[in-house]
């Protein structure tokens, strides 16, 4: 049943970007839809569509690297995370996340 | 406490080991007190502990008057001079301190610790730089602790011939001699924000029919050559 409410959220989500592909909002949305239901790959995909419609989206290049650290693409998600940090220095999100991925425990 | 955890604890010395020490008991709910000669380092710590103290942490009248007799447990991290972390360890030992742990920087420092009373002693710079080099040698292995001679407790990603299978279908004890105690997942969330999080799970003593799913993390208990041959799976 829930799979089905899932599967039914992202298709209305697709369809509202066939519409209008430049709607980051929504490709936003979509990502975080893929990432809650552990389609991770997908959920990149998303971001990364979104940071070519608007590559200063903070927004987008967080979730981005928390995806890509679901995917465990350490590297990336670094980056990732670093991009946040030049846009936003006092993300404290980001901040965290990335002295997570550097430390050794 | 009650139950006889210790939540009375005495750090001397605020330097990085004694710092973060006393920072995360403190976040636990403990009541810190943190004693150091230095002034600056008091005044970066006392937001965060219970009572901050600038004294000279080997003048054993000096602690006496500050009221420390109902401490659990006193830490000993002065590791500038070692004379100074040997004279606290006897202090204290001889203020009647039930335990009393003591940061040791060389293997002689910490057999003379131990012979002045320290009921504890920790070489936090070797222990880490053991972890380190196991850590560089094996990279899938996350962590690892010695439970007795040749038994470890060992942590790291679970290998892909189990993925999707139970443990009873593995047969992990029958087949590679090690039990799985605790399987770590990290469940995608939403924050408050709004934002991704990967929330840790930890599913403690898993029953039979868990299932193992690719990428998740396995704490294993089991002999240390069958931890290692178990580990080496693909």
């Amino acid at each position: 049943m829930r799979e089905k409410t899932t599967a039914r959220k992202i298709q209305k989500l697709l369809d509202k970007l066939v519409e209008n592909p430049q709607d980051t909002e929504t490709r936003l949305a979509l990502g975080k839809l893929y990432f809650l239901d552990s389609q991770f790959e997908e959920a990149v995909g998303c971001y990364r569509k979104l940071l070519e419609v608007e590559p200063r989206n903070v927004s987008g290049y967080y979730n981005l690297a928390v995806a890509l650290t679901a995917q465990k693409k350490m590297e990336e998600a670094k980056e990732a995370f670093q991009k946040v940090l030049e846009l936003d220095p006092d993300n404290k999100g980001a901040q965290e996340e990335l002295a997570k991925l550097v430390s050794f425990r | 406490m009650a139950d006889g955890t210790p939540n009375r604890f005495l750090v001397l010395g605020a330097g990085r080991f004694g710092s973060n020490v006393a920072i995360t008991l403190s976040k636990h709910g403990c009541e810190v007190t943190v004693v150091d000669s230095d002034k600056d380092r008091i005044q970066q710590i006392s937001d965060y502990v219970a009572n901050a103290v600038q004294l000279d942490a080997t003048d054993e009248k000096a602690l006496k008057s500050i009221g420390i007799e109902g401490v659990d447990v006193a830490i000993v991290s002065i590791g500038e001079r070692m004379e100074d972390s040997i004279l606290a360890t006897m202090a204290l030992k001889e203020m009647g301190i039930k335990t009393v742990v003591a940061k040791a920087v060389t293997e002689s420092h910490g057999r003379i610790l131990a012979r002045v009373g320290a009921d504890k002693v920790v070489f936090p710079e070797r222990d880490m730089a053991v972890r380190l080099a196991n850590a560089l040698l094996h990279p899938s292995l996350l962590d690892h602790v010695e439970v007795s001679p040749g038994y470890n407790i060992a942590e790291f990603e679970a290998p892909k011939t189990l993925s999707g299978k139970s443990i009873a279908e593995s047969a992990v004890r029958a087949k590679y001699g090690v039990q799985i105690i605790a399987i770590k997942r990290r469940r995608p969330s939403l924050n408050a924000e709004g934002e991704s999080v990967l929330e840790e799970e930890v599913d403690l003593i898993p029953n039979a029919e868990t299932v193992i799913n690719r990428g998740e993390t396995l704490l294993v208990i089991g002999k240390e050559e069958e931890v290692r041959k178990f580990r080496s799976l693909r």
